[in-house]
């Protein structure tokens, strides 16, 4: 039997892509206060959001156990798997890799293949795409590791925020420090740098200069293989983008999503990105 | 038997020194009309400054000229008065009559004297000059005044009239062009004022026909000696070492017998990153100004080359951190290589500019233009190679053009009319990228942010809504009038319906000086009130003129 993808819960590729291509999504911890959830299992996108919206607090989030990979490992390759390729959010932002990787080592050399993203949402959904191809052509889960290492430098996240509150809130605010001498309420774009690091990409005051620039950014990365939507809260404005991407790029299939709760925590509600995947230099 | 009747000279010509006497005149004359010039150009809201500007820019241009010797070459005196105004030209119509001047210094080139001929030529050179510095010439305005001033004297001067005939041609068709602008430009049709500029250069001319005809037009043989040789002012940088600051050091050298250049290279090195520094003038008397860590190791250098005069030595480090305790000190943008220098009115803004990543902020704004050496000033402050300067102001594109083509820094202008255009620019500045990619990004952040400026009408008007009673609160929306009424919430609302009310998204309220905070609160919950799905904030701008200006997106 072919190799088998292992994702966690913030690859913010559509549900039933992962169904239909047998991929398994570890959830990621969220902490209210006392309470703890599995990220997409125990609460849905939605529920996050409104008590994001509503609390005073965001929630903290941390990585999954090892123990929660070990398991997922062990059942895929009892079930008959050749091996497996297990690709996460940045290393940088998560510990979700240590955990995968500690989870590997136990379960035995060379049967796990852990991929770090450096990126991600659905630019890490992007690889887990790729990874499904290549192990439904028969690669194995070795060839898989080494074509997706070369794929990060390609990848990333725009995204434009409503406030910059939650990344301050969220400690990832980095280099976007800069943004915060005004008294002037602005709405951020950030991306991530090359590590995974949350940079600045540009400030705008209101949303519809906001999406524009977004579009524009996008339209700078040029030739595009892939590029989805991603929203956090109502999901109006994240479908009106959609289509006009779709319009855009017509040769594309142009996903959405919500973005995991991870991901909303970070950013908060309103933020609206895009995920993209540059054309490999031999495709342009 | 009666001596011989002396004919008036029918080749009359004015030299050097009569041109300056005329010009001197002409400053003083227009400092008596400034007030009046300026109440032209108050329709329908207090922005005049043209008399100001006017005022302000010929008097740095005749400043330039006194500094020329006893007995200067009439071309010299041209070529000072167009170098003074070219660096001290305030506003539009200061840049546009700086432009004039050096139009006519140019047909006035390396001649001794001036005849009915020169002078007709020079106008139309001065005409043709201030004509290519405008995009869009209108008539009834400046341009055409002066275009037809130029006209008049070019057939008086065909027609062999003397040069006092010419100039009392040229300038009685200024008056009467003046009148006809009334005519020609709808906007002061309806206020029933002629034109503040096209006014402002009538009175030029009329002091300089005044002047020349009648005291200093007549030849003065004495002063026909051997002159100097033609040297032409020459805008040379000079060097600084790049230590901090330093000290703004300025003199004049008289008495060398070198020119700008060789003490340019005798004083200065040859490194060449200092903004401000000018070496300017003639051998025999030049203007040196340098930035440098060591005014005392230049001023020895100096003084072996000749007499040091009206030295002025400023302390710029200083200076720079009592402008920084001022106004508070914000993360300066790309510091270095590439940085934002905005013009603004008040505190307020200016902190916040500042706060946005602003390399530096000149004050400026309605009623008071900043001068091009102003803005020349604060691009060095800058520190960077490469600068985006935003004017803020229609009236001031002008002057920053200018300021962009004279620094040694590369600039380019933002043509942002208002501030919350330029503070849309600002906040689409990215360091890392070139200039032209910036100008761009800038610019195109710029459209769809509309400015309502909310100001009191100082005389009873009209527009497309109707009549405007004097005291009126009336709103300017992107430079129209678009809302009159007696209560300001009421007219900032029908505005900002005007815009497309519920339409918007981000409403900014900036408070002018002498705004208290509850008003600027009151207004804030109105417009709130009225559109609830806005975000409305206020700030405090401290702008003089405005009680608001108002940014809607």
């Amino acid at each position: 039997m072919a190799v088998r993808i292992v994702t966690d819960s913030t690859c913010d590729l559509p549900e039933e892509f992962r169904r239909r291509h047998g991929v398994v999504a570890v959830p990621l911890r969220l902490h209210f206060g006392e309470q703890t959830y599995r990220d997409r299992v125990d609460i849905s996108d939605q529920e996050f959001v409104r008590r994001l919206e509503r609390g005073r607090q965001p929630p903290s989030t941390s990585q999954p156990p090892p123990g929660d990979f070990e398991r997922v490992y062990r059942e895929l390759l009892q079930g008959g798997a050749d091996g497996v390729v297990s690709i996460h959010i940045a290393a940088v932002l998560s510990g979700t890799v240590s955990s995968a990787t500690i989870a590997a080592d136990e379960v035995g050399p060379g049967l796990v293949q852990v991929v770090d993203s450096r990126t991600v949402s659905m630019a890490t959904g992007f690889l887990v795409q790729e990874a499904v191809h290549r192990a439904e052509r028969g690669e194995s889960a070795a060839q898989i590791a080494a074509a997706l290492a070369t794929m990060p430098p390609r990848l990333g996240i725009i995204a434009l925020l409503d406030t910059l509150r939650f990344l301050l809130l969220g400690g990832r605010i980095g280099k976007v420090r800069a943004m915060l001498g005004t008294a002037l309420s602005i709405k951020p774009l950030i991306g991530l740098g090359p590590d995974g690091s949350v940079v600045p990409l540009g400030r705008v005051r209101s949303r519809s200069a906001g999406v524009a620039r977004l579009q524009e950014l996008l339209a700078e990365r040029e030739p595009l293989e892939r590029c989805g939507v991603i929203y956090v809260g109502a999901p109006g404005e994240g479908k009106a983008l959609r289509e006009s991407t779709q319009r855009t790029y017509p040769g594309m299939d142009v996903l959405m999503s919500h973005a995991s709760p991870v991901l909303s925590t970070h950013t908060g509600p309103g933020t609206l990105a895009y995920c993209y995947l540059e054309a490999a230099p031999d495709r342009r | 038997m009666a001596a011989p009747e002396v004919s008036p000279p029918v080749t009359a010509v004015v030299l050097g020194r009569g041109l300056r006497r005329g010009l001197r005149s002409a400053l003083a004359r227009l400092s008596e009309q400034r007030d009046r010039i300026n109440d032209l150009n108050v329709f329908p809201v207090p922005d005049g400054d043209t008399g100001t500007n006017m005022h302000l820019t010929l008097q740095a241009a005749l400043a330039e000229a006194e500094d020329l010797g006893p007995d200067p070459k009439a071309g010299e005196v041209a070529a000072a008065v167009a170098h003074g105004a070219l660096m001290g030209a305030r506003g539009n119509s200061g840049v546009i009559l700086s432009q004039i001047l050096r139009g006519v210094a140019e047909g006035l080139r390396g001649k001794a004297e001036i005849g009915a001929v020169d002078l007709a030529a020079s106008l139309k050179e001065g005409s043709a000059a201030a004509y290519r510095a405008v995009k869009r010439p209108v008539e009834g305005t400046i341009l055409s005044v002066v275009r037809d001033a130029a006209e008049a004297a070019a057939a008086a001067a065909a027609s062999g009239a003397s040069l006092a005939e010419v100039l009392q041609a040229s300038a009685t068709e200024a008056w009467d062009a003046v009148e006809r602008s009334r005519s020609q430009l709808e906007v002061l049709r309806r206020a029933g004022v002629v034109d503040a500029g096209g006014f402002g250069a009538a009175v030029i001319l009329t002091a300089l026909a005044e002047e020349i005809s009648g005291a200093g037009f007549l030849q003065e043989p004495e002063a026909f000696g051997p002159g100097a040789d033609g040297h032409r002012p020459g805008v040379l940088a000079v060097t600084a070492p790049d230590q901090g600051f330093g000290y703004c050091t300025e003199f004049s050298l008289v008495g060398s017998e070198l020119g700008a250049l060789e003490v340019r290279q005798r004083l200065g090195g040859d490194e060449d990153d200092d903004d401000s520094a000018l070496v300017v003038g003639d051998p025999g008397l030049l203007h040196v100004h340098i930035h440098t860590a060591e005014p005392w190791q230049l001023l020895t250098r100096a003084a072996e080359l000749g007499r040091i005069e009206r030295l002025k030595v400023e302390d710029m480090t200083r200076q720079h951190h009592e402008a920084r305790a001022r106004v508070g000190s914000g993360p300066a943008a790309g510091v270095g290589t590439r940085g934002v220098v905005v013009v603004a009115p008040g505190f307020g803004f200016h902190q916040l500019l500042l706060g946005l990543g602003a390399a530096a902020v000149v004050e400026g704004g309605q009623g008071r233009n900043p001068a091009v050496e102003e803005l020349l000033r604060a691009i060095a402050e800058a520190r960077c190679a490469e600068v985006l300067l935003l004017p803020n102001n229609p009236n001031l594109l002008l002057a920053a053009e200018q300021a962009a083509r004279v620094s040694r820094s590369q600039v380019a202008v933002v043509p942002s009319r208002n501030l919350p255009q330029g503070i849309a620019a600002l906040l689409a500045f990215d360091p890392e990228v070139g200039l032209e990619v910036n100008r761009k990004r800038m610019q195109r952040a710029m459209t769809g942010v509309h400015c309502i400026e909310v100001t009191t009408a100082v005389r009873p008007s009209e527009y497309s809504g109707g009549p405007i009673a004097r005291g009126d609160t009336i709103a300017v929306v992107d430079g129209d009038v678009a809302a009159a009424g007696s209560e300001v919430e009421a007219v900032v609302g029908a505005a900002l319906e005007g815009l497309g009310g519920e339409r918007l998204e981000v409403v900014t309220i900036y408070r002018g000086a002498g705004v208290d905070a509850a008003a600027s609160r009151r207004l804030e919950l109105a417009i709130k009130g009225r559109f609830p799905e806005l975000e409305v904030e206020s700030h405090d701008g401290g702008q003089a003129l405005y009680p608001y200006i108002i940014s809607a997106e």
